[in-house]
């Protein structure tokens, strides 16, 4: 039976949502689940409108991305350190007691040496037993006991100083590990069925009904299929919602650890496609109940017409690797196989050419439509420029600069925390058990050790800035995605306490290192009077009364700031408004866009967003507003949303990135007009 | 009248990292404690309505960032404030220490019309911790507030919502008081522009 290849289904076709038909399909039972979708029809269509959008978008970045291109060579690398603000000549080589386990053949084991407390003021009690997670291990991290003048090194005020910043810790102390972590399966479900989600927020299918058809209606044809599509979307969702049992302990952790350890390319292996299949990707119908024939996508008769009745059983896309399947089997296999070659491209441009390294080029073109999960943490590495592209100084670089780091650790903590800065340490202490409160990972003891080094060396080495609340959440995106490396389990509900300790070094390290990386590009967010915020919080104003002019009118009126809500969209990159599982899907794209991404396309991101509310806002009160900006509809985004703001995001940076002359000097009478993309 | 509108107070809250301002708010507006907030970066904003001297108002609470490196911010904030609250932490003497700087920088960044008269009103916080532990005394505190113009103290305990409704009714009713002296001020009819563009036609073009 002759197949027909649906070319450019998105635009040619409007109601036909591709990702429906399996890529293979024999059996003719496809169609016959249609009357019972009916009602769901009109559901079905405003998400077709939405991604159609989305494909278009993206189409149209696909074949502008290849200026992304760019081969980094070793020289370049090397480059990137000198010229970022770590020194590294301050690390003094000669103190080495402390060191990374580099040894393969043996787990390190845990708690076995006696735990060190750590005093700083004689009658504290609770504060030893607070520190007591610190020595654990191998001593490595171990803080050595204050000298015995502690107490009066921190302030003239004495031990009831010390005292007093310990209760105000203790204040906040957060709570043990509770349940609260993460949606439920059924929330999950409900929400990606593509009903009305539970919170606000649903205005997004509405405001693409037809709205931005013009944009993509140039573009050349083709590529559409290599586009992230719903049914792949809503996997990813499920993936981390399945009801198996959740490891926490040890058997989460993976075998091959110290393997992955030396070398996070190890974790290619993952990505071949043969690699053990999840429960969930056999049997679709019992984990993914939005796939079964009552409630998945319903097939319109419209999409049944456009793709031909004769040709209903055979849209095939995939000529080389022809399969049959039921349809059952069918959406889990389409699903499987588009996720999976996704992943074969990583493998394939990871592995690098002939040994020659990886291309940072396509690396970026293929992580800005979201990264494997399997080989993100390597990922973002080799994007952050932290792990270098060549593949002969990559494993050395890597040793020596978790080396530096336990160093650096070494060199600031070693004297005991009495030798501190103790304005640093004092902010650093009262934020670290308030970073993600009620999340199993960031109540671990260790984890929170971890995290005040992590801000703490990095403080103290950008005195300029110093240590900014709001930092400490951008820590755990990276920690948490190096962590996953090693596991088999959500990184949030690990309990830390079972990972080796020298992975735990690792993890540290590395996080730092890319934190530091990421940092060295939004210094002036941070330094006194913040003026890359004030900056950015401006052009977005200015971007916004040039695309949404009546929205900006709005505020004026209202007397709504962009200073009193986009602060902290700049000050926390957005992680105060989504998850922190959506925020890892952010970066995926902005540590794809480059360099200034968290600066300068956080800016589109930013205005995308504020512009998708325009029509709900403009109806509310300068306390409505408020409310609502401060708490906004977002919280249970998943990666879907977080993908269709992108792309809006990356429609407004073609738009006015470079155009600054056309919005900086706006003509206040200019209001009323409706600006490009605007309403 | 101009006295029978909707009335609107604007209460900021400012004071040291980690003294309880958000906790102190959540209390008042919500009626609940959660030792789970995270850091407050910028400010929240919280609204309530309650009845002083027999009007409803609604309250607008500003709760600020505690750190010193968001004092930059203050401008968008403090602008139009009716009244200020400084938290202190009853167990940390720096906390109270820092509360001059905080009152100074308010008086800078939000210029009220009397910067003399304008109500504050200072609230000792965490008192629920052991006796022990504490730090600032009630004496201390109060010496402190009378120098500073007779400013009314409270001592509150977030946690366990002592005294925090009778302080936030204090705070309404000096900032109502503030408020009808600020409309005295801004009673006058709107002034005449002469910079708008209509004046230019005006001129000779000979």
């Amino acid at each position: 039976m002759p197949f027909q290849p649906p070319t450019r289904p998105h635009s040619a076709n409007p109601g036909m949502n591709p990702s429906i038909f399996p890529r293979t399909v024999s059996s003719s039972s496809v169609y016959k689940h249609i009357p019972s979708h009916q009602q769901q029809q009109h559901q079905q269509n405003s998400n077709q409108h939405q991604h159609q959008h989305q494909h278009q978008i993206q189409q149209h970045k696909s074949s502008s991305m290849t200026s992304f291109g760019k081969t980094s060579t070793t020289e370049d690398w090397e480059d990137a350190w000198d010229s970022s603000s770590d020194k590294e000549d301050d690390i003094k080589a000669t103190n080495t007691n402390i060191t990374v386990n580099t040894n393969t053949s043996e787990p390190m084991e845990i708690s076995k040496s006696v735990p060190i407390p750590v005093k700083i003021a004689n009658n504290n009690n609770n504060y030893s037993q607070y520190r007591n997670g610190n020595t654990n291990g191998n001593g490595e991290f171990s803080f050595t006991p204050g000298s015995g003048s502690g107490s009066d090194i921190i302030s003239g005020s004495g031990d009831k100083e010390v005292s007093a910043s310990w209760n105000s810790t203790s204040y906040h102390h957060v709570s043990p590990p509770s349940p609260i972590v993460r949606p439920s399966l059924l929330q999950a479900k409900t929400y990606t069925e593509g009903a009305i989600p539970p919170a606000p927020g649903t205005s997004i299918p509405d405001s693409y009904g037809g709205k931005s058809n013009g944009t993509g209606s140039k573009l050349p044809p083709g590529g559409a299929w290599e586009i992230v599509e719903p049914s792949e979307i809503r996997e990813d969702i499920q993936q981390g919602d399945l009801p198996i049992p959740e490891k926490v302990g040890k058997e989460a952790v993976k075998d091959d650890v110290e393997d992955i350890l030396i070398d996070p390319l190890k974790l290619l292996s993952n990505l071949s496609l043969d690699a053990p299949q999840t429960p969930n990707s056999t049997d679709p119908s019992s984990s993914f109940p939005f796939l079964t024939p009552t409630s998945s996508y319903p097939q319109t008769p419209s999409t049944a017409n456009s793709a031909s009745p004769d040709a209903s059983t055979s849209y095939t896309i995939l000529p080389s690797t022809p399969r049959t399947l039921t349809r059952k089997e069918g959406l889990g296999r389409q699903r499987s196989v588009r996720t999976e070659r996704k992943r074969e491209k990583f493998g394939r441009v990871l592995r690098g050419r002939d040994g020659g390294g990886v291309e940072l080029g396509e690396l970026r073109k293929l992580a800005w439509n979201g990264i494997p999960e399997e080989v993100r943490g390597v990922v973002w590495m080799l994007l952050l420029n932290y792990l270098p592209l060549p593949v002969q100084p990559r494993l050395t670089t890597l040793n020596r600069k978790r080396k530096e780091y336990t160093q650096l650790v070494d060199q600031y903590f070693g004297r005991g925390l009495a030798s501190l800065d103790q304005q640093i340490w004092h902010q650093i202490e009262i934020d670290v058990p308030r970073t993600r409160p009620g999340v199993a990972l960031w109540a671990c003891v260790k984890t929170q050790r971890s995290l005040e080094r992590i801000l703490y060396v990095w403080a103290i080495r950008h005195p300029a800035s110093g240590y900014v609340q709001g930092i400490n959440d951008l820590v755990t995106p990276f920690f948490q995605v190096f962590l996953g490396a090693y596991i088999d389990t959500d990184p949030e509900l690990f309990d830390i306490a079972h990972l080796p300790e020298n992975v735990l070094q690792a993890i540290e390290a590395d996080t730092f290192w890319c934190l530091t990386k990421l940092l060295d590009g939004i210094q002036d967010h941070y330094i006194s009077q913040q003026p890359g915020i004030q900056r950015l919080v401006k052009r977005m104003g200015d971007l916004v009364k040039r695309i949404d002019a009546p929205l900006a009118a709005h505020f004026e009126e209202q007397g709504v700031e962009f200073m009193q809500f986009a602060f902290r969209w700049m000050n926390c990159l957005l992680m105060r408004e989504i998850s922190v599982k959506c925020t890892i899907r952010m970066w995926d794209t902005y540590l794809a866009e480059g360099a200034d991404a968290f600066s300068q396309f956080h800016l589109y991101v930013c205005s995308a967003l504020l512009v998708k509310y325009s029509e709900r806002l403009r109806e509310m009160d300068f306390q409505e507003m408020i409310m609502f900006l401060q708490c906004l509809p977002t919280q249970l985004w998943t990666d879907h949303e977080i993908e269709l703001l992108l792309s809006e995001a990356y429609v407004l940076k073609m738009v006015w990135a470079g155009a600054e002359n056309h919005f900086a000097n706006l003509p206040n009478g200019n209001q009323g007009q409706f600006g490009m993309l605007g309403r | 009248m101009a006295s029978r509108k909707k009335v609107l107070l604007k209460v900021i809250i400012l004071g040291d990292s980690g003294v309880g301002k958000t906790s102190l708010m959540n209390q008042y507006v919500n009626k609940r404690f959660s030792n789970q907030y995270k850091a407050t970066i910028g400010a929240d904003f919280l609204t309530r309505e309650l009845v002083v001297d027999d009007r409803v108002v609604t309250m607008q609470l500003w709760d600020t960032a505690g750190q010193e490196r968001f004092q930059s911010l203050g401008v968008a904030f403090y602008r139009g404030a009716d009244c200020c609250v400084l938290v202190y932490d009853v167990n940390s003497s720096k906390s109270f220490e820092a509360l001059d700087g905080w009152r100074d920088e308010f008086l800078v960044q939000a210029s009220p019309h009397d910067p003399e008269n304008f109500p504050f009103v200072v609230l000792g916080n965490k008192i629920d911790m052991e006796e022990s532990k504490r730090m600032v005394s009630q004496k201390r505190a109060m010496t402190w507030c009378q120098a500073k113009g007779n400013i009314p103290y409270f001592e509150t305990s977030a946690k366990e919502a002592i005294n925090v409704e009778q302080a936030f009714q204090t705070i309404a009713k000096n900032a109502l008081a503030q408020e009808a002296e600020t409309e005295l001020y801004n009673d006058y009819p709107d002034p005449i522009r002469i910079d708008s563009e209509n004046s230019q036609n005006y001129g000779c073009n000979c």
